[in-house]
C-alpha cells in the first residue's frame, strides 16, 4: 500500500510544524522521516496515522484519499515511542487486544486469536514470555511487543515513532537489524521516525530529511550523503568542517587530508597550515582536532588508525592541510 | 515517561535521611517526635474510639479495675447494646404502667433508629453511584481534553471543601424553601419514593413498575438530604482520580484507538482497568463522609423524626439524654470508620504496587 502526502500543512498555536508537505512512500517501501527535534516529523506521522488532523492538505492510501476515516478505522499499525503498551495487560493480552476489539462479524474466534497472537510472539521470538506483563520485560523486550501488537491487526501500513530511541546503544543496533529484517519477510510500508542520521541511512530505502516544518530532501541514504541538497542536509547528517572563503565551503572531516610537509603543486592549491591541538582515539578512527594558522578557526580531521600510524602525528606539530571533496551550495546564508 | 504520582504516596526509604548522615542530636528528635504523636493519637483518637465502646456497652470505670465487674457489665450491656436497635417483643398487658410505658417508647425509639440507619443507607445508595458517576466524568473531562473555563472548572470541584457543611445546606434551603428562588416549583414538584417501586401490571400502563408513594417538595424531605449530601461528597472521586489520570497522559489511550478500539472499549479496558484503585479509594471516602455527613443534612431534613439519618438520630438521642443509645449508633459510625481505614491501607499498598510497575517502565 502507497502512502501519499500532498501539501500538508499544520500549526499548533502560531507554531508552524509543517509547512506544505508532500511526499510519496511506494508500497512496500521503508521510509525514514529524518531531522531535528521540532522539525514536524512526529507531526506528519501522526498525521498519517489519523492520530492528528492536518489543517490543510490530504493524505491517500493506494490513491484513496483516508482524511475522512478516523484513526481506529485506517488500519494502521502504531509503535509509540515509549511503546505505550496496556500495564494492566499480560503480553498475549496486549498482542490479543487488537483483534478483540474488531466488530463480532470480524472478530476470529478465541482459540483462533490465541493461534494468531502465539504464531505472532513467535515471531518476535517472545513465545516463551506470553504470560508476562509489560514491566516485567526489558526495553527492547518491551518494544517488540509493541510491534507485535501493532502487527496483529495486519494493517496496511506500519508507523513507528522513534523506534529506537528509549533503548541503549547495543540493543539498538540489535534491534535495528532485526527491525529491517521483519520488514522485509512481511513486506508492509513502513515509515519511522528519527534524529539519528546512522539509523536513519542503515535501514531505510528511501530518506526524508525535515527541517522546520518542510521536506529539504528525500532520496536514497547514498544519493542524500554523498549529494546533500543543501547546507542543513549536509550538517545534519555527520561531522563537518566549515572553510571560510570567497563562499562557504563545507568538507567532512574524513575528506580533510593532512600530510606532514608543503605538498608541492596541490590540486586547489591550498595548502593551508594547521597546528594540532588535540588527538582523540575514537576506536576504529582517530579524531585530529586542528587549528588554522592563517584563519581564526578549528577543524577537525579524522584518519583511520593505519593513517595515523603512518604519519606518526603528535600534539602541537605543524602539518599542511588539503581537501579531498568539498560541498558549496547557492543561497547559504544561515548559519 | 515522567515520574507517575500514586493515589497516596506511601514512605519510601528515599524519605528516610540514611542512618550515617544523621546528626547525633537526632536520636533526641526522634525520641520527642514519636512520644508527641503517639500521646496526641492517644489523647485526640484513640481514647475518645475506645470511650465510644465502653459507653455503648455501657461498662463502668469500676469494671477496669475487676474483671468479675467487667464479665457483669458485658453481660447486661450487650443485649441493652442490641436492644438500642431492636426491642423483642414482650406481652405488655402484663406490665405496671411505667414499666409498660418505658417498654413501649424504648420499642419507638429503636423503631426510629432503625429508620434512621435506613435512611442513611438508602441515601448512600443514591449519592455514592451519583458522584461515582460525577467524579468519573469530571475527571475524564479535566485531563483528557483542554477547553476554556478549565481551570475554574477544577476549582468549582473543590469547592465543597471550602465551604462550610452547614452553609451548604442553607444553600439549597434559600434556593428551594418556601421563600426561595426556585420556592414556588420547589415545594410544588412531587417525586417517587426508590423504595416504593412495585410492580403494578399492565392495568394503567404499558410499564408494569410503578411507584406507589410520591412525596411533595423538596426542602425539608430525603430528597433534599440526597442533594445536600450530593454537594458536599462530590470532590472525592474527581480528587482521588485527577492527579492519577493527569500523570498517567493519553498514550495508552492512543495505542487502543490505533488497533482499531471504539470509545467504550478505550475506556472500559484500558483507561478503567488503570484507575481502579484510586477510583475505588475516592468512592471509600465518598461513602464514609456521606455516612456521617451531619451539618448540611440537619439544615434541610428539618427535623422530623422520619428524615433522620444516623448522625441526625445520635444527635437527638443524645439531647433526650439517652447517652447510651447515641454511643450505641455512633459505634456503628465508628465501624464504618475503622472499616475505611483497613480498606484504604489495602489500596494504598495495591496502588503502589501498580506506581512500582510504572517506575521500572519509566526506566
Amino acid at each position: 500500500m502507497s502512502i501519499e502526502v500532498q501539501n500538508i500543512t499544520k500549526t499548533f498555536g502560531t507554531f508552524r510544524a509543517l509547512d506544505g508537505i508532500s511526499l510519496k512512500i511506494e508500497t512496500g517501501e521503508l521510509h525514514a522521516l529524518l531531522g531535528p527535534s521540532g522539525s514536524g516529523k512526529t507531526t506528519l506521522l501522526r498525521i498519517i496515522a489519523g492520530l492528528e488532523i492536518a489543517d490543510q492538505g490530504q493524505v491517500r492510501f493506494n490513491d484513496e484519499i483516508v482524511d475522512a476515516e478516523h484513526v481506529s478505522r485506517r488500519k494502521v499499525g502504531f509503535v509509540f515511542q515509549h511503546y505505550a503498551l496496556f500495564r494492566h495487560m499480560s503480553v498475549a493480552e496486549n498482542v490479543a487486544f487488537g483483534l478483540k476489539a474488531r466488530p463480532w462479524r470480524l472478530r476470529p474466534r478465541r482459540a483462533e486469536i490465541k493461534d494468531r497472537v502465539m504464531k505472532l510472539l513467535d515471531m518476535v521470538q517472545l513465545a516463551n514470555l506470553a504470560h508476562r506483563m509489560p514491566s516485567q520485560l526489558s526495553g527492547g523486550q518491551r518494544q517488540r511487543v509493541a510491534l507485535a501488537r501493532a502487527l496483529a491487526v495486519e494493517p496496511k501500513v506500519l508507523l513507528l515513532d522513534e523506534p529506537f530511541g528509549a533503548l541503549d546503544a547495543k540493543v539498538r543496533r540489535e534491534l535495528r537489524r532485526w527491525v529491517r529484517k521483519l520488514h522485509d519477510d512481511v513486506g508492509i510500508t513502513s515509515v519511522f521516525v528519527t534524529h539519528d542520521q546512522d539509523e536513519a541511512l542503515e535501514l531505510a530505502d528511501r530518506v526524508s530529511i525535515m527541517n522546520k516544518g518542510k521536506i529539504e530532501q528525500l532520496g536514497t541514504p547514498e544519493e542524500v550523503y554523498e549529494n546533500p541538497a543543501s547546507a542543513f542536509v549536509l550538517r545534519f547528517l555527520g561531522n563537518v568542517n566549515l572553510f571560510h572563503g570567497r563562499e562557504k565551503t563545507y568538507v567532512r572531516p574524513q575528506d580533510v587530508l593532512i600530510s606532514a610537509n608543503l605538498v608541492e603543486g596541490d590540486v586547489d592549491g591550498e595548502n593551508v597550515p594547521a597546528e594540532i591541538e588535540h588527538i582523540g582515539f575514537g576506536g576504529s578512527v582517530v579524531n585530529i582536532l586542528l587549528k588554522r594558522l592563517d584563519h581564526p578557526s578549528t577543524l577537525e580531521a579524522t584518519l583511520s588508525r593505519e593513517q595515523h600510524k603512518e604519519l606518526g602525528l603528535q600534539r602541537g606539530q605543524r602539518v599542511y592541510l588539503s581537501v579531498r571533496d568539498q560541498h558549496v551550495f547557492e543561497n547559504d546564508y544561515d548559519i | 515517561m515522567s515520574a507517575p504520582a500514586p493515589v497516596v504516596i506511601a514512605p519510601t526509604d528515599a524519605s528516610v535521611l540514611p542512618a550515617h548522615l544523621r546528626h547525633p542530636t537526632a536520636a533526641i528528635g526522634k525520641w520527642i517526635g514519636v512520644s508527641f504523636t503517639v500521646l496526641f493519637l492517644t489523647a485526640m483518637i484513640i481514647l475518645p474510639a475506645a470511650n465510644i465502646f465502653r459507653q455503648a456497652f455501657g461498662i463502668s470505670w469500676e469494671s477496669l479495675r475487676s474483671p468479675s465487674q467487667l464479665v457483669e457489665d458485658v453481660k447486661a450491656g450487650v443485649p441493652r447494646y442490641f436492644q438500642v436497635f431492636r426491642m423483642p417483643e414482650q406481652d405488655s398487658s402484663t406490665m405496671a404502667r411505667p414499666e409498660r410505658r418505658k417498654y413501649q417508647s424504648a420499642r419507638a425509639q429503636a423503631e426510629k433508629t432503625r429508620s434512621a440507619i435506613g435512611m442513611t443507607l438508602g441515601i448512600a445508595a443514591i449519592v455514592v453511584p451519583l458522584n461515582l458517576l460525577f467524579g468519573l466524568a469530571a475527571a475524564w473531562a479535566v485531563t483528557k481534553f483542554r477547553f476554556r473555563g478549565r481551570t475554574l472548572f477544577v476549582s468549582l470541584i473543590d469547592l465543597p471543601f471550602a465551604v462550610s457543611p452547614v452553609v451548604a445546606g442553607l444553600i439549597f434551603v434559600l434556593l428551594m424553601g418556601r421563600v426561595g428562588f426556585c420556592g414556588d416549583w420547589a415545594t410544588k414538584i412531587s417525586w417517587p419514593v426508590p423504595t416504593s417501586l412495585e410492580w403494578q401490571g399492565f392495568a394503567q400502563s404499558w410499564i408494569p413498575l410503578g411507584f406507589s408513594n410520591w412525596q411533595r417538595g423538596i426542602i425539608f424531605t430525603p430528597f433534599a438530604i440526597a442533594l445536600a449530601s450530593i454537594f458536599v461528597t462530590f470532590p472525592f472521586i474527581a480528587r482521588a482520580l485527577i492527579p492519577l489520570m493527569q500523570n498517567q497522559g493519553t498514550e495508552q489511550e492512543q495505542a487502543a484507538l490505533t488497533l482499531g478500539a471504539g470509545g467504550w472499549r478505550m475506556f472500559f479496558k484500558v483507561t478503567l482497568p488503570q484507575i481502579k484503585w484510586a477510583l475505588l479509594y475516592g468512592t471509600i471516602l465518598c461513602l464514609a463522609r456521606c455516612v456521617g455527613e451531619f451539618g448540611a443534612v440537619s439544615v434541610v431534613s428539618g427535623s422530623t423524626d422520619p428524615n433522620d439519618t444516623m448522625p441526625l438520630r445520635i444527635e437527638k438521642l443524645w439531647q433526650e439524654y439517652n447517652t447510651q443509645a447515641a454511643f450505641s449508633v455512633a459505634s456503628l459510625l465508628a465501624v464504618v470508620s475503622v472499616m475505611t481505614l483497613l480498606l484504604k491501607i489495602v489500596i494504598e499498598k495495591r496502588a503502589a504496587a501498580q506506581f512500582s510497575d510504572k517506575k521500572q517502565e519509566a526506566q
